[in-house]
């Protein structure tokens, strides 16, 4: 993937976009999205110091975990109210129990798609058994921004998932 | 990574959750294919002056890189006989655990002595179980050196085979070793690992993760190991009265036991028995059960059993025992094997000339 040319290619979309805005009085989206995969990487310094950081993801491989992160940039004058961020988790993954973080989010999870429930309350049927859905099974999260969001400010979720 | 953000239009109610939810796809039992897209898809929605807004999708994709693993099993051990030269095989398990298909190159070897194992197997040879049975046929299973195109999570059988050689002794161990190459089926070289810069998406990088696998099985020999040994007692130096402590003086009876020790772990067949007398002593008929039987057999911890030795040549009574002039010959059915960890003892009495 060349990142150069898709950013080039975006840009021009937005401005198409904007310009068609101003000529028959459409509004633009007040909110950009953004989604990037990336690995946590520990790196030593030369002191010996042990620290981690996020990198894109370059050679995923199954088994490896993958950090995915969604940013919400508010880029109208007025602010946005009910931000809600939904993201299925990616096919061929598996999310991390607990993993999910949105600061001033309400985070709810869905197995089916339709219904959504905090945490440890979500069921699947098994063998015409039902029984409690473990983390990993989740396959929707949700987050409720509870505030406002201010214009120019950027709300942010966040959630690990591992390649099968 | 940077997203593309998209304008969905729709009229009337916004759309809550878009994008790759579908059904759960197949489980792929050695991870996600090589060179498969990973696609998240997130969406927002919002209001502004508590006009519910057109929802924002952003999509990014990663593509799923090549990790090259896999195993061999083995860990079996058979039992052979010195000079065995069927039947001998060891059979190992080998395991693609890669996310794509590879080829492996496969190399048969013996163990080294003393550090290892106590002997080699001779002609060895790896051969390919070719209708995945799990029994060594000659003619069916072949002769390889590699084996091509096994799928991600598939598994192949093969053998070692060989000849035990017949200097083997009891209880020796040979170790032989199946050790596996992964090859890839486009350079037909051995995987090599990218060490280029890490790459999100485009063609799939490689991770070389296990390049090579082993396992080992054994041969150990079972065997049977005999010892023979002769005692000889003075029955009686038929004085009249006799001795308390009788001597070995003309007239006197012997009694010779022969022991035959098995201090193998397999049992052994024997065909016959002989033993000449010694010269200067004469066979002493009917001593045994009574005074009805020449020869006492006693087999392990068994009661002891009888024969007749007939003179002549021929066992006319068909009891195992004969005489053929000055040696006596014991057989089956009176003897017949010799158990693992036992005895078998046959006794009989001369008297001196």
């Amino acid at each position: 993937m060349k990142t150069g040319n898709r950013n080039f290619i975006g840009a021009i979309a937005l401005i198409a976009s904007a310009l068609s805005g101003q000529a028959f009085a459409q509004s633009q989206d007040c909110i950009v999205l953004k989604s990037t995969a990336e690995i946590e990487k520990e790196m030593v310094s030369d002191q010996g110091e042990k620290s981690k950081s996020l990198v894109p993801a370059g050679k995923v491989i199954p088994g490896t975990e993958v950090v995915w992160t969604v940013t919400a940039n508010n880029v109208c004058k007025q602010p946005s109210d009910k931000v809600t961020i939904n993201n299925p988790v990616p096919d061929h993954m598996a999310l991390v129990p607990n993993s999910a973080t949105g600061p001033g989010a309400d985070i709810t999870y869905s197995v089916d798609g339709k219904s959504f429930a905090p945490a440890g309350q979500l069921t699947v049927q098994e063998n015409g058994v039902t029984r409690p859905a473990r983390g990993d099974e989740y396959k929707h999260i949700r987050w409720e921004f509870k505030n406002s969001l201010a214009p120019g400010a950027s709300a942010f979720a966040r959630f690990r998932a591992v390649l099968n | 990574m940077f997203s593309i953000s998209r304008q969905m239009r729709r009229v009337g109610l916004a759309v809550v959750a878009v994008g790759s939810i579908g059904l759960s796809g197949q489980a792929f039992a050695q991870g996600t294919p090589s060179g498969d897209t990973v696609t998240n898809t997130a969406t927002v929605n919002y209001t502004v002056a508590s006009v519910v807004q057109t929802p924002v999708t952003a999509v990014n994709a990663f593509t799923v890189d090549t990790v090259v693993k896999l195993n061999v099993t083995g860990g079996t051990n058979l039992n052979v006989t010195p000079g065995q030269s069927t039947g001998v095989f060891g059979m190992f398990t080998l395991t693609n655990t890669s996310n794509i298909a590879s080829n492996f190159n496969l190399a048969g070897t013996n163990r080294p002595q003393p550090a290892e194992d106590q002997f080699d197997i001779g002609a060895l040879d790896v051969r390919f179980d070719v209708n995945n049975n799990g029994i060594y046929e000659p003619g069916t299973d072949t002769a390889v050196t590699s084996t091509a195109g096994l799928a991600s999570g598939a598994s192949r059988q093969f053998f070692i085979v060989g000849t035990i050689p017949l200097a083997a002794t009891n209880t020796q161990v040979a170790a032989v070793r199946l050790t596996a190459t992964a090859i890839n089926p486009a350079t037909s070289a051995a995987w090599v690992n990218d060490a280029g810069v890490d790459v999100q998406g485009g063609i799939a990088q490689i991770v070389v993760a296990t390049a090579s696998a082993f396992a080992q099985d054994t041969f150990t020999v079972a065997t049977a190991t005999l010892g023979v040994s002769k005692t000889s007692t003075v029955i009686s130096d038929n004085l009249v009265p006799p001795s308390p402590n009788p001597k070995a003086i003309p007239g006197a009876t012997m009694e010779y036991a022969i022991v035959i020790a098995n201090t193998g772990s397999q049992s052994a067949t024997l065909q016959s028995i002989s033993d000449p007398l010694p010269a200067a002593t004469t066979f002493q008929p009917l001593q045994y059960s009574s005074g009805t039987r020449d020869v006492s057999i006693q087999v392990g911890a068994a009661p002891a059993t009888f024969c007749i030795a007939e003179a002549g040549g021929s066992d006319t009574n068909a009891d195992g025992c004969f005489r053929t002039g000055a040696t006596l010959s014991v057989g089956a059915p009176a003897v017949t094997t010799v158990a693992a960890s036992s005895t078998v003892t046959v006794r009989f009495r001369v008297l001196i000339n």
